[in-house]
């Protein structure tokens, strides 16, 4: 399918309805990728289940998009692409893992920009477990903030044009860890 | 004596005879010419009761609160003509007769047609519901499948029901001005089934089926409930 942008400038103001369906539909992104992370880091899914799933993850972030990781033995966070990061999720070192995200909200509210994108920003809590054996080998949780775009785009179905919300996650930055 | 003698002579018995016989031909007639009269007055009588009678039926039947069937009242019209009265009072209450139940019979056949079209548009409601249903349900049946190989396998037995994998799947997130629609980003029926397999939810509505000659579904339009 070839997407094409709309030149919907801020100026061309929506109905409240139809901006309250777009936060819904950037906050189900949002969900949708809690649940394809916590799918990549069980290890009860099949390596090409989690390839697949990477894939469909992928598909959720504007091109160059980066996470953002921490830990609680490293000062320092780290920053990688989201491919490496789904890799690393995938390859983790342990016998579990279990990756649950809770309290997601809206930290500040879509805002439409002067080229018609809106820009909001959407806080999440991680809880992370990873199990060696039966013992809890490592346990922390992450406030995340994720950048989320939403541009109006176009394309042809069936003959005709549709007109569509696109929503891309931006970078996942990392606001603070905490055991 | 002489006369009687005469008279005699002139009159022989075969005259006599012949005169008697006159008499009573001429008296026995004049009685026939009276009960032809009669015949002829009872049955024009008859003929106008008849007419009478005819006249009422026809004017009962041209009532519009009439309670007999269609059906009855051709059968009384046609039992009217039947007598054929030659009435123009009658005749003319015939053609009227006629005219309305005309007007009735394609009443009726309207009202049947009508009745015919709503039937058949309502058995084509409910094979549709019917389709629509069968669609959805294979959806949940994704979406609460236990374990990832079995909602592989019913993704197989869904993805049956579409002309191919890349069948387009568009998502309405809302509706505004004169039924225009915004849409999620557009996606395929295969990618769609993968991600109720993934989040283990499906809490859309079907909104429209497109299909190909041979009844496979070519794009689906849902709407978030």
């Amino acid at each position: 399918m070839i997407f094409s942008s709309v030149g919907l400038f801020a100026q061309d103001e929506i109905s409240p309805e139809r901006k309250q369906a777009i936060d819904s539909l950037a906050m189900e992104k949002v969900k949708d990728l809690s649940k394809y992370i916590s799918i990549i880091g069980s290890k009860e899914t099949s390596f090409s289940e989690a390839n697949r799933v990477i894939d469909r993850t992928l598909e959720l972030f504007a091109p160059n998009s980066q996470i953002g990781v921490s830990s609680l033995y490293v000062k320092d966070i780290k920053y990688y692409s989201v491919r490496k990061y789904l890799n690393r999720l995938m390859a983790l070192n342990y016998d579990q893992v279990n990756i649950k995200w809770y309290n997601i909200q809206y930290i500040s509210d879509l805002e439409p920009q002067p080229d018609g994108t809106y820009v909001g920003v959407i806080t999440v809590y991680q809880r992370f477990e990873g199990r060696s054996g039966d013992d809890l080998a490592y346990v922390d949780t992450t406030k995340k903030d994720i950048t989320v775009y939403v541009k109006r785009k176009e394309t042809q179905i069936g003959g005709r044009t549709i007109g569509f919300w696109d929503v891309m996650l931006g970078d996942i930055r990392v606001a603070e860890t905490s055991k | 004596m002489r006369l009687k003698e005469a008279l005699l002579k002139l009159i022989s018995l075969p005259k006599l005879m012949i005169i008697l016989l006159a008499m009573f031909i001429a008296l026995g007639g004049t009685s026939c010419k009276s009960k032809k009269k009669i015949a002829e007055e009872k049955a024009a009588i008859e003929l106008a009761d008849k007419i009478a009678q005819a006249k009422a039926a026809l004017i009962d039947l041209l009532r519009d609160d009439n309670p007999k069937t269609w059906d009855e009242k051709k059968a009384e019209l046609d039992k009217i003509k039947a007598m054929q009265l030659r009435d123009p009072e009658v005749e003319d209450l015939i053609n009227q007769v006629e005219a309305k139940l005309e007007k009735e019979r394609l009443e009726i056949l309207k009202h049947e047609e009508e009745a015919a079209r709503l039937k058949a548009e309502q058995e084509a409601k409910h094979q549709q519901q019917a389709q629509l249903d069968n669609i959805n349900s294979h959806f949940y049946a994704v979406a609460s499948a236990p374990t990832v190989n079995e909602a592989n396998s019913r993704i197989q037995r869904a993805i049956s029901l579409y002309a191919s994998k890349d069948v387009p799947v568009l998502i309405i997130v809302s509706t505004y001005g004169d039924n225009q629609k915004d849409y999620d980003r557009p996606t395929t029926i295969f990618k769609y089934l993968n991600y109720l397999k993934d989040i283990k939810k499906y809490n859309n509505e079907i909104d429209q089926v497109k299909y190909d000659d041979y009844g496979k579904i070519i794009e689906i339009e849902l709407i978030k409930k």
